[in-house]
């Protein structure tokens, strides 16, 4: 973790985020948004969720990257899973549990 | 009638704010820092990101309020919807009340009009799901110490796990499907081929939300 002072400026700077978003449309409550507006919303929290996964699948060497098959098998899994059953803490239980096999089943 | 209309959502924010502490606890955040983000932040996906943002410094505060900031706008859309059902509030009810307001509390509440008539009655819902959020965390956090090794038992892939499950709730279309798939597909390139950094990540977000709404628009 980060130093105390930096920790707690980003834990300032995460209220400020979060609150923008909940208390500001109670200044503009004349404002009507777009269908498409809130359509592409939607589409947002799925791009950064997806996109910040992808350090755990990739580690830097000397040599460009690597894969990291282990967590790339189990996360297609986990996910099929997921959209299977939407169910959110079988899905991390059974991701966790399948981590721990496959490392110990020799395969990576 | 207050703690029928929580009941679901305090049956959902234990069990995770429990995962969410024992996150925070194996990437060594003391109990103060996670009960912070649960006491102040309070935004589930948002908190769990901020773990990956605070376990690897050094972090630019300007990527942090990028990230959650976009992450939390679908908030906007859920205190507008929220809002024409608060006319007789107060000002301060309004501000006092949508501070708590989540995905979850939003979703217990839109419809439970006997509950929204009364500023009180909103708050306490809110109140009350706040409280199982935050319990779950203490519990998760110190229940983290009982576990040795998190590598051992597969832990190390919980983060990523809960992302796959969060992400597996939000995916509702083929144009919500194309949106992850692209952003895969992005962030490998940049971060991983082009080695841009972490930064790199947030814009293949946008581009792949971008697509995903492009694609959708163009079918109808």
């Amino acid at each position: 973790m980060g130093t105390t002072t930096s920790v707690a400026l980003a834990i300032m700077v995460m209220v400020v985020a979060t609150q923008v978003s909940r208390l500001g449309p109670l200044m503009l409550s004349e404002i009507k948004f777009s269908k498409s507006f809130e359509k592409w919303l939607s589409h947002v929290p799925i791009g950064i969720l997806a996109a910040l996964i992808i350090p755990e699948f990739i580690s830097r060497g000397e040599r460009g990257f690597e894969y990291n098959y282990l967590f790339i098998v189990a996360t297609v899994l986990c996910f099929t899973l997921g959209v299977k059953t939407r169910n959110l803490m079988l899905t991390t239980t059974v991701g966790v549990i399948v981590v721990a096999l496959l490392r110990y089943s020799g395969l990576f | 009638m207050i703690l029928k209309t929580s009941l679901p959502v305090i049956l959902g924010y234990l069990p995770v704010g429990m995962t969410f502490g024992l996150l925070a606890h194996q990437e060594m955040f003391p109990l103060h820092v996670a009960m912070s983000l649960s006491l102040f932040v309070y935004a589930g996906s948002a908190q769990f990101i901020a773990i990956t943002f605070l376990s690897h410094p050094p972090f630019s505060l300007f990527q942090v309020f990028f990230t959650i900031g976009l992450v939390n706008l679908r908030h906007f859309m859920l205190s507008l919807t929220y809002l024409p059902k608060t006319k007789e509030w107060k000002w301060w009810e309004k501000v006092r009340n949508f501070f708590f307001l989540t995905d979850e509390t939003f979703a217990v509440l839109i419809n439970e009009d006997q509950v929204n008539k009364d500023a009180d009655k909103s708050f306490l819902v809110s109140i009350i799901n706040f409280g199982a959020w935050n319990l779950g965390t203490a519990i998760g956090h110190l229940g983290g110490r009982f576990i040795p090794d998190p590598k051992l038992f597969g832990l190390d892939f919980a983060l990523t796990a809960l992302f796959l499950g969060i992400l597996a709730l939000f995916i509702k279309t083929k144009a919500h499907f194309l949106t992850f798939c692209g952003s895969i597909f992005l962030s490998v390139v940049f971060y991983g081929y082009l080695d841009l950094g972490k930064n790199s990540l947030i814009v293949a977000a946008l581009l792949s939300s971008l697509l995903g709404f492009l694609w959708e628009q163009r079918r109808v």
